[in-house]
């Protein structure tokens, strides 16, 4: 999936800022008024971001293990599956989470269309309300197939008209589902 | 759905509308009394689809089409979330001024505002008016050795660790029921053992198998078991005994020597800041609703008690109850 | 027997059978809406069963909408992977496996059968011991719950994945997500950060929504640029044949066993759906001689999970018919419809009205009926959804998915959570951290926080509750047997001197 240098530095940060997250979050839960005994609200909290901290922190001591290193000083138990972890990184192909293609783990990922896309969902979002559904998804379809990839514009506002407007007047007239209407009277 | 017949007024309102891009945002058209309502009336149920207040909501909604009391289309939409006060917020916030937006509410919402200790309160809200009532059931399972209330609330008094109360969830009308028992037999209402359940079904299934000594519920919800003598209903809480399933009226609290009177209300509000016409005119049409031949039918086929209040005296039960909710769940220590 | 068959003569007059039509077209339409799973379309269409006035009506219809949803949120799990509700996550893990492989007839063509097979066996153990086992309800008490939760985790989770400490992470993100919100026992505020969206705490749907639906949309798009415009299914299968014989053979047993774990969870309160689906998954996983095949695509975990999905809504309607009792949200929204018609569900209720249970039941059989004959004509059509160009494809499962939370919660700001929670599932899928996990945490969290704590609410404090009753001591016994069992194969391994062979025996490492 990664180079392994570069995979290493990446590793190494999100594990430290899981770290780091997860104290902030037992803090905040260790702080807390009320009752920490075994009846008590508060003691959920505490224990499962202790188990966050914990694991986070065992995550941060595997990434920057040096890789030759025997898995032994783990918990017991644990070290054996942890091992298999370290077998995968030689098999970047087997290692996706989403088992995709196997020339797809080649794939250097980019983040303009990720960005892009939240992008146009957070403007979907805020429009909904104000706009309403069918001119703001119109505009969101539009705008999120461009980001993704989409050179058709014709095939794309075609969508982009119809399918909105088909889910509105099916969504409040068939199935009396509110859905804001906004600034286009039906 | 958004069906206009349009009328001169709600010509100037569909301007209005169009004109400031958002139509939520516009005050209702035309504030004339008896023309209410004048554009489509939005009706928020300020929980998920299939509880109470839905209920509520679809019997009025139907209610209202069904017996032509307006010309406009009436819709009901859902804002779920923390006994009512995520929608009341949305209505405080987002629907300021608009006459044609009203919330359906009740007793659970006035206990959510204390215990969720929302920013919003209830008294920030055009009060309109309160619709139907259902009384509360204390059970306990058949085979309980307690036959009566007041043995029941001595044990609660003198040994409180050994009552298991549940109900619905926490701060809502069932716990606050307990607290209130409590309270006139002299016991502390903090020292309750009351367990929450998310619902009255789940309350059922852990009275049955033993893990409560006494449940507390709608009128209904156990009616079933009582007539199949699973359970038995030791009190109602109402000022008159209903049948919750014995055949005959069941005891109420008040005949057992306990000072205590808890209907399940649910009723209807405004946003803030609408006109004094515009308040005038949603209540007359409430008024309609409620005399109209359509609502009598639906309250008998629910089950529902008249309870009906409008204007001026809604507005004081409103902050009546606001006051007394607040009172007990603070000794609770939920407030 | 005859109360069943007078039930079926009710359900089988043309305008019964019309409703029953009307819902399972109208349940697989909505659910088969990328994000919007069985629980945002009931909830969504219940609305529409107000408007019939007649009760057995509106349970045929409110059945067949059911058992559509359900069948039409599989679809989609599996072509699109985006499961709208926590029974089809583990579906959706070798669902679109197959899917991406070109297989995507096949699964589809076993979740249909598989759902119809557990459907109507499940059925049946509901016409016939709905009495016996709804004593199962009414015997569980908080400690035994607490015990079953427990055994459920331990049972999925001793093993949860390749690599444990990413594993562990995404299980404790889970049980993070669960235990933000009012705390149900004391209503006291955890995690919510002083804002009221977080109050109720963060639904499951929402969640799923997130991690799935805009999670996945975002990692396609992250790698788009190097992915061809189409996601075209090679069809390797014969197109005349939904299945073939070997997928008949590796299918038929995990039907059965689907049912067989499927029906008893949905009858216990707060058993639900989900967690029999992963204990399904899990167990085909372990016994399968196809183990390799598992997260590439391994039909047993389409079929074993579906069943179990479809047996569960039988085992809700026990309790539901028999005390009154819903055990999940469906089984909740379903009160509220008897509750519509002054009905209260409960001992009485075959006695008091025959009629209508039994129309109830019989229109469990003809809905099943409807959906098998009305979803296996639709694979080809639904296949074809992989057929458009994926810019189209995607933009459209991300209007769907803001819509379906949106018209459920009535709030921009949920549909902003759901935003929050798909970009940690994009950063989760990119740094290979398993999501359903997640799910599992969050399911299984709360559950047993909430039964422990009731437990030792209603003992007074006495931790001596959760083995004073043989039921309760039995299930943590087994929660210590399944802690051992997956550890076996490796010591006999080791015992015989050959090198484990355990990496396997994982789960949810492909998900």
């Amino acid at each position: 999936m990664r180079q392994a240098s570069q995979g290493r530095r990446t590793g190494v940060v999100l594990a430290a800022g899981l770290l780091v997250v997860g104290v902030l979050l037992l803090w905040s839960a260790a702080t807390a008024e009320g009752d920490f005994g075994l009846q008590g609200p508060r003691l959920a909290p505490v224990v499962v971001t202790v188990a966050w901290v914990v694991a986070a922190a065992y995550y941060l001591f595997t990434e920057l293990r040096p890789r030759a290193d025997a898995p032994g000083t783990g918990i017991a138990a644990e070290a054996p599956a942890d091992s298999t972890e370290e077998d995968d990184r030689e098999e970047p192909g087997e290692h996706d989470p989403e088992g995709h293609e196997p020339g797809e783990a080649e794939i250097k990922p980019g983040w303009r269309a990720p960005a892009g896309v939240l992008g146009t969902l957070v403007g979907f979002a805020i429009a909904l309300e104000y706009a309403g559904f069918v001119v703001s998804a119109a505009l969101f379809i539009v705008l999120t197939a461009r980001v993704l990839g989409s050179r058709h514009l014709v095939r794309d506002v075609i969508v982009a008209i119809v399918l909105p407007i088909a889910i509105y007047l099916s969504f409040t007239r068939l199935l009396d589902i509110f859905l804001p209407a906004g600034v286009f009277p039906l | 759905m958004r069906t206009r017949i349009l009328t001169a007024t709600a010509v100037a309102a569909l301007i209005a509308t169009t004109a400031t891009g958002c139509q939520k945002d516009t005050a209702g058209g035309g504030s004339a009394s008896g023309t209410y309502p004048t554009k489509t009336l939005q009706l928020m149920v300020p929980a998920a689809p299939g509880g109470g207040w839905d209920l509520t909501a679809r019997t009025m909604q139907k209610t209202m089409t069904d017996g032509k009391l307006l010309d406009q289309a009436v819709e009901v939409y859902n804002v779920t979330g923390a006994a009512g006060t995520i929608g009341l917020a949305q209505l405080v916030s987002k629907n300021r001024g608009d006459a044609h937006h009203l919330m359906v509410m009740g007793l659970v919402m006035v206990g959510g505002v204390v215990a969720n200790k929302s920013p919003v309160k209830l008294d920030q809200v055009t009060p309109i008016a309160t619709l139907t009532a259902e009384q509360e059931v204390v059970v306990v399972p058949a085979n309980s050795k307690y036959t009566s209330l007041k043995q029941l609330m001595d044990d609660a008094k003198s040994n409180p660790a050994s009552i298991n109360w549940g109900g619905g969830s926490a701060g809502g009308t069932d716990q606050i029921l307990v607290g209130l028992l409590a309270k006139a037999a002299g016991a502390d209402p903090k020292a309750m053992k009351y367990v929450a359940y998310s619902g009255g079904g789940e309350a059922k299934a852990a009275l049955l198998a033993g893990d409560l000594t006494a449940a507390v519920s709608g009128q209904s919800e156990f009616k079933d078991l009582v007539s199949a003598g699973k359970v038995r209903a030791l009190a109602v809480s109402g000022a008159t005994g209903v049948d919750v399933g014995e055949g005959k009226p069941a005891p109420t609290i008040k005949e057992q020597g306990l000072d205590v009177e808890l209907m399940n209300w649910r009723g209807v509000v405004a946003p803030p800041g609408i006109s004094d016409g515009d308040k005038t005119a949603v209540t007359a049409f409430v008024d309609k609703l409620h005399s109209s031949a359509g609502w009598t039918e639906a309250l008998k086929t629910q089950g529902w008690e008249d309870f009906y209040k409008s204007g001026d005296e809604a507005a004081a039960y409103f902050t009546a109850e606001n006051q007394r909710i607040t009172t007990v769940l603070t000794e609770i220590g939920l407030g | 027997m005859s109360e069943l068959l007078g039930g079926f003569a009710t359900v089988l007059q043309p305008e019964y059978l019309l409703y029953a039509a009307i819902g399972v077209t109208l349940g697989t339409f909505v659910g088969v809406l990328p994000g919007i799973g069985p629980a945002l379309t009931i909830a969504l269409l219940l609305p529409v069963t107000f408007s019939l006035d007649d009760p057995i009506g509106t349970f045929i219809m409110f059945a067949g909408i059911y058992y559509g949803a359900m069948y039409g949120g599989s679809t989609t799990s599996i072509l699109l992977n985006t499961p709208g509700e926590s029974a089809s996550v583990a579906t959706a893990i070798e669902g679109y496996q197959m899917a991406r492989r070109g297989r995507a007839k096949a699964a589809l063509a076993t979740a249909a059968i598989g759902s119809f097979v557990a459907g109507t066996i499940s059925t049946l153990l509901l016409s016939l011991f709905a009495q016996p086992v709804a004593k199962l309800a009414t015997t569980f008490r908080a400690a035994d719950y607490f015990a079953l939760a427990l055994l459920a985790m331990v049972a999925v989770t001793a093993l949860v994945g390749r690599s444990l400490v990413r594993g562990m992470l995404s299980l404790i993100f889970g049980l993070f997500l669960g235990v933000i919100g009012i705390d149900g026992l004391t209503g006291q505020a955890r995690f919510t950060f002083g804002t009221m969206e977080l109050l109720e705490g963060i639904d499951v749907v929402v969640v799923i929504v997130g991690l799935f639906a805009i999670g996945e949309t975002l990692y396609i798009a992250s790698r788009m640029h190097s992915l061809p415009e189409h996601v075209t299914p090679i069809d390797t299968g014969s197109s005349k044949t939904w299945l073939s014989k070997d997928d008949w053979r590796r299918s038929w047993g995990p039907w059965l066993r689907g049912t067989a774990v499927g029906f008893p969870f949905g009858a216990l309160p707060s058993g639900g759906a989900d967690v029999p689906t992963f204990l399904s998954y899990t167990y085909e996983k372990h016994r399968s001689k196809n183990r390799a095949q598992f997260g590439k695509g391994a039909i047993e975990g389409v079929a074993g999970p579906e069943a179990a999905n479809n047996a569960a809504f039988s085992g809700v309607l026990v309790p539901l018919l028999t005390l009154g009792i819903p055990t999940s949200a469906t089984a909740a929204v379903m009160l509220a419809a008897f509750q519509i018609f002054n009905l209260q569900p409960g001992p009485q209720l075959f006695d008091r009205s025959p009629e209508l249970v039994w129309a109830l039941i019989a229109s469990l059989y003809v809905g099943n009926v409807l959906l098998l004959a009305l979803n296996l004509p639709l694979i080809r059509v639904w296949v074809k959804v992989l057929q458009i160009p994926r810019p189209i494809l995607y933009a459209g499962i991300l209007v769907f998915a803001t819509l379906g939370v949106y018209a459920a919660t009535g709030s921009v700001n949920q549909v902003f959570i759901a935003y929050v929670i798909g970009v940690i599932g994009f950063g989760m899928r990119h740094f290979d951290f398993p999501i359903a996990p997640v799910i599992l945490g969050l399911i299984l969290g709360p559950m047993m926080e909430l039964q422990f704590r009731r437990a030792l609410l209603v003992s007074n404090g006495d931790l001596t509750v959760f083995v004073s009753r043989p039921l309760t001591a039995i299930l943590l016994a087994l929660v210590v047997v399944a802690l051992v069992v997956p550890y076996l194969p490796r010591i006999v391994a080791r015992l015989r001197g050959r090198p484990a062979e355990t990496k396997r025996l994982t789960f949810a490492e492909d998900d």
